[in-house]
């Protein structure tokens, strides 16, 4: 006892370093993509003020700029509304709701990146939800404070997206390589599919998270594994992640009504 | 005590240069630069031991919050807190620290820093971007990112040290 005693006090500092480093490194591992400690991630209140503050300085000098790309994506979205307008096509109830954020930091050299944005719980923002922005998506809700929420982009390793190639609708899922900022791999389409160096990669409509055909980007290039007769399909993607402020939080109605009578045929 | 007032000043500034601005700029997937370890780096020599590891930790922690990347820097800081005194033992010079002096360019020479800096930024960033990536298939892509980010956090944390610290 006194021998151990004597280790102890001889090795304290060394203890005590080791110890503190595992925990560390525990909480760094167990970590869950979808964390559910939010004042553990930079949507907490403090990280979250500071950043949106120093957000504000930074977008008050590309306020030009900013302002000339809203304008180009409204005149967009109104020609867009126009050509609706004029088909037949019979406009059903709407399924999905956009829920506006401005970007207030976001990471891109890292291998998990993150981008944080100044809309949260009381703007409607859950855990899970699909983003998009000007170009396409961007990626999906990961946490949520009541003023913030974390995207997990992409570009972060834990993201998977179900996409199709909008050409034929055969569909896989999207993930990224941790290398290029610009450009993501889509894999499970089979080899007997006629792919082409060009063709535009949309989501999938199957998860839910998404709707059916949001720009994902298109067909940089491709290989085809012989030994499993898949195709592997680098997609240079349309969101250009060095510069993104602003993006829409997509709120799905069916998924709320899916819920409600799940929940509701559970409490018979 | 304006000594006190100084670091804490320190620990903010690099704290949020760190975040907000370094963070933010991205030129390459490989370059990443780290200067909130000039912090721990320049803790007055007769620093008490445990308070550097808190402190290391607690600048770590700090950063993780920013970067939604819980215990990844405060395993970081930990680290370098851990190591800083070895690597003062290694690059002591010939007649040894004194307590008054700041470990700096100006009391201790250019060579003497860069080689103690360097030391704790590689250690540094091995430790980040192999814990980061927990993947030995990436190991030369890892490796690479460890140079090419060793070098330009180098170049940065000088920078920030002269400007912030090596005043007279």
């Amino acid at each position: 006892m006194r021998n151990l005693l004597d280790f102890v006090v001889k090795y304290a500092y060394f203890i005590l370093f080791i110890v503190l480093e595992a925990l560390c490194l525990v909480l760094f591992f167990s970590a869950n993509p979808y964390q559910r400690y939010e004042f553990a991630t930079s949507a907490n209140v403090v990280t979250g003020a500071i950043a949106e503050k120093w957000a504000g300085v930074v977008q008050y000098m590309n306020l030009s700029e900013e302002n000339e790309a809203l304008k180009k994506e409204n005149a967009d979205l109104r020609n867009r509304l126009e050509a609706y307008r004029r088909s037949s096509i019979p406009v059903l109830g709407k399924k999905f709701e956009y829920i506006p954020a401005s970007v207030i930091s976001a990471t891109t050299n890292r291998e998990k990146n993150t981008i944080t944005v100044n809309a949260g719980r009381n703007a409607g923002m859950e855990t899970e939800m699909g983003v998009i922005g000007r170009d396409g998506v961007v990626g999906i809700v990961s946490s949520v404070s009541d003023k913030y929420a974390v995207i997990m982009p992409i570009i972060h390793p834990d993201a998977r997206i179900s996409v199709k190639l909008a050409e034929n609708g055969y569909f896989g899922s999207l993930s990224w390589n941790g290398r290029d900022v610009r450009v993501a791999t889509f894999s499970e389409v089979p080899g007997y599919v006629d792919v082409r160096i060009g063709d535009e990669v949309v989501t999938s409509g199957f998860s839910a998270i998404f709707p059916e055909g949001v720009p994902v980007g298109y067909v940089k290039s491709f290989e085809k594994d012989l030994s499993t007769d898949f195709y592997t399909i680098d997609v240079e993607l349309y969101t250009d992640f060095h510069n993104i402020k602003y993006v829409y939080a997509i709120l799905n109605k069916n998924k709320e009504e899916l819920k409600a009578s799940d929940e509701g045929s559970k409490n018979k | 005590m304006i000594d006190k007032l100084k670091y804490i000043l320190y620990f903010i500034v690099l704290l949020l240069v760190q975040t907000l601005i370094l963070d933010q700029i991205c030129v390459s997937v490989y370059v990443n630069a780290f200067v909130y370890i000039l912090f721990i780096m320049t803790l007055p020599i007769d620093t008490n031991k445990y308070l550097a590891l808190l402190l290391g930790l607690l600048m770590g922690l700090c950063v993780d919050l920013f970067n939604s990347t819980l215990g990844l820097h405060a395993s970081a800081g930990l680290l370098v807190a851990f190591v800083r005194s070895f690597a003062l033992d290694i690059y002591s010079p010939h007649d040894g620290y004194e307590n008054n002096k700041q470990l700096s360019v100006r009391n201790y020479g250019y060579g003497w820093f860069i080689k103690y800096a360097f030391t704790i930024i590689i250690i540094h960033h091995l430790w980040i971007f192999l814990f980061e990536s927990m993947n030995f298939a990436n190991i030369l892509f890892t490796l690479a990112k460890v140079c090419v980010s060793s070098l330009t956090s180098l170049i940065v944390i000088l920078l920030f040290h002269l400007l912030l610290m090596s005043r007279k």
